[in-house]
């Protein structure tokens, strides 16, 4: 039975794999685990690898390539759910992002494309500028203020 | 907006390329913004330690195990730095 999970279990990610290792308090001679036991530091705390079996126990959340980056239909026109995924794709199809995020595209491929450092950087840069644009427009932030009922104007 | 609109904009001719090119755009724009989000599960094994990443990734946002307890997933921390091992099988 696993319990207090995010005080006991730590991952460490190695290459395509993502390791997996329990925190045991007290170490004593006697708790029965598997020769790999390391030390954090402190005498004290041993590691060890999971000691039980989880079903599901383990849940990566990540992002990855959208599988729908390309569609058949004009996304700034056409409703998200009824757009389909391309399944060739070639100049025709559209890609499926915001319209500030595929000028940040053009953007990624004019510094692929430029033979001056200094150019490729610069696109490079306006690159990040229209992707921090369009996050930045994602957020919005309400301030609420109140003033006292008893403040001096 | 489509690649043919893209190409126009950047004087590009070669189409495989383009496709290439905004693939690897979108992979950069993805490790560090969030366009798409997956979850996946897997089984935790009685001394097993490493557990494959899933196809595709780009970035990890979090790892989560299951608190069988009360069957709720909490977020797990990474351990920073180098573990001192005493001994270990797997490379």
């Amino acid at each position: 039975m696993s319990y207090d999970v995010n005080s006991y279990y730590f991952y460490q990610r190695k290459g395509r794999y993502l390791n997996l290792y329990k925190l045991v308090e007290k170490y004593s001679a006697s708790v029965n685990r598997p020769d790999q036991l390391g030390k954090f530091g402190n005498e004290s705390y041993g590691i060890q690898y999971p000691d039980e079996n989880i079903t599901d126990g383990l849940r990566i959340e990540y992002t990855k390539i959208p599988d729908d980056l390309f569609v058949t239909e004009d996304p700034e026109t056409t409703a998200l759910a009824s757009l389909t995924t391309e399944t060739t794709v070639d100049e025709h199809s559209y890609l499926n992002l915001s319209r500030i995020q595929c000028l940040a595209v053009v953007d990624y491929l004019k510094s692929q494309l430029a033979s001056d450092p200094k150019l490729s950087t610069m696109h490079k840069r306006t690159f990040w500028k229209k992707v921090s644009d369009h996050e930045s427009n994602m957020v919005k932030i309400n301030v609420a203020q109140t003033n006292s009922a008893f403040n001096l104007r | 907006m489509n690649v043919l609109e893209i190409m126009e904009r950047t004087g590009m001719k070669d189409t495989n390329l383009a496709i290439a090119w905004i693939k690897d755009a979108v992979t950069e724009m993805q490790s560090t913004v969030e366009l798409d989000i997956d979850t996946t599960d897997q089984s935790i094994v009685d001394g097993t330690r490493a557990y494959a990443l899933p196809p595709g990734l780009v970035s990890i946002i979090s790892i989560s195990v299951k608190n069988t307890t009360n069957d709720t997933y909490e977020r797990i921390r990474r351990v920073a730095g180098e573990l001192l091992l005493q001994s270990d099988e797997s490379p």
